[in-house]
C-alpha cells in the first residue's frame, strides 16, 4: 500500500522565497511528480523569460537573472555567465518579474539585488554597484531611497 | 530627456524671477555702488545683467538632475558655469571692483567645495548605509539556507 507523504510547513522570516526540501529513501515516481508539480506552482507565480542567445531562444530562470539592461536600441538580458538579448522592452519585462527580488536602478537598467555583492561611492560622485561576478554598474541618486527600502524589507 | 528640458525651462524662469526680485531689493535699499550710475539705460543694463544671472545660476542647476553626470561633474560644472555668468556681467556692469576679483572668485570656490563636500559626506554615509543593510540581508538569507 503506498503511503501518502507527510507535509510539514515550517515559517521562517528568514526565507524570502520557500526553500522546499523533500526527504526520503529513495527517488520514487511519487517524488518526480512532487518535484514537477512544485516547479510548476513556483514557476507559474514568476514565469520563466524568454532570451535569445546565439540564435538560441531559452528560457531564463528569475532567480539566475543579474540584470536587464538596454543597450543602444537593444534589451539585453545578463545572468553570472551568459549574455542574452530580448525582443521586449524594459517596461514590459519589468511587469513580470519578481519585485522581492527585482528594482530598476535608472531608467535603463533593473537589477536583481540578490546578486549584489556591494554600493560604492566614488570620487566623480557616482553610486556604483558590484555583482558577486565582479561586474559594475551604477546607480541613480534618485533611486537611492527605494533601494534602501527594498533591501529593509527583506532583511 | 522632456523632463530635463522643462526643468531647464522652469528653472530659468524662476532664476530670472529671482535675479529681478533681489535686483529690484538692492536697488530699493541703496545696495549699489555710490558711483553707480542710474539713469534709464544704466537701470535697464542692471535689470538685465541680474535677470541673466539668475537664469543661468537656476537653469544651470538642472545638471545635478542629470545622474549620469555624477555629483562632482555637476558640481563643477555649475560652479564654472555660475562662475564664469557673475564675473563677466558684474564686471561690464561694474557691480565691485576689478581689484577685487581675486576675493570674489575665491569665495565661490569655497562655496562650490563646500557644496561639493556636504554633497559627498552624505552619499558617502547613505551607501555606507546601504552596503550595511545589504549585509544584514544576505547573512540572514545564508542562515536560512545552511539551515
Amino acid at each position: 500500500m503506498r503511503r501518502m507523504a507527510d507535509i510539514e510547513v515550517i515559517l521562517d522570516d528568514s526565507y524570502t522565497d520557500p526553500k522546499i526540501t523533500i526527504r526520503t529513501k529513495s527517488r520514487t515516481p511519487q517524488i518526480e511528480s512532487i518535484i514537477t508539480a512544485v516547479e510548476e506552482v513556483t514557476e507559474s507565480a514568476y514565469p520563466m523569460i524568454q532570451g535569445e542567445n546565439n540564435g538560441n531562444v531559452e528560457l531564463i530562470s528569475q532567480r539566475d537573472i543579474m540584470r536587464i539592461y538596454t543597450e543602444g536600441r537593444k534589451v539585453v538580458i545578463r545572468t553570472e555567465e551568459v549574455l542574452y538579448s530580448s525582443g521586449k522592452t524594459l517596461l514590459a519585462l519589468e511587469e513580470v518579474l519578481n519585485p522581492d527580488r527585482f528594482l530598476r536602478i535608472s531608467q535603463s537598467e533593473i537589477i536583481n539585488f540578490h546578486k549584489v555583492k556591494c554600493f560604492d561611492f566614488n570620487i566623480s560622485g557616482t553610486i556604483g554597484i558590484l555583482f558577486d561576478n565582479g561586474e559594475r554598474t551604477w546607480v541613480a541618486r534618485s533611486r537611492m531611497k527605494a533601494i534602501k527600502a527594498m533591501i529593509r524589507e527583506n532583511t | 530627456m522632456n523632463g530635463i528640458r522643462n526643468d531647464l525651462i522652469i528653472k530659468t524662469l524662476a532664476g530670472a524671477l529671482i535675479g529681478m526680485v533681489i535686483w529690484i531689493i538692492l536697488f530699493l535699499t541703496g545696495g549699489y555702488p555710490d558711483e553707480m550710475v542710474l539713469d534709464r539705460p544704466a537701470l535697464a543694463a542692471q535689470l538685465t545683467g541680474s535677470v541673466i544671472f539668475g537664469a543661468v545660476c537656476m537653469g544651470g542647476s538642472v545638471v545635478y538632475g542629470i545622474e549620469s553626470m555624477g555629483v562632482t561633474r555637476a558640481t563643477l560644472f555649475h560652479f564654472v558655469l555660475c562662475t564664469g555668468s557673475f564675473l563677466i556681467v558684474s564686471h561690464i556692469l561694474g557691480w565691485f571692483p576689478a581689484s577685487w576679483m581675486p576675493i570674489v572668485l575665491a569665495i565661490f570656490v569655497l562655496a562650490y567645495f563646500i557644496i561639493w563636500l556636504i554633497n559627498y559626506i552624505y552619499w558617502i554615509n547613505s551607501v555606507k548605509d546601504l552596503n550595511r543593510d545589504l549585509e544584514q540581508m544576505r547573512s540572514s538569507r545564508e542562515k536560512g539556507d545552511r539551515e
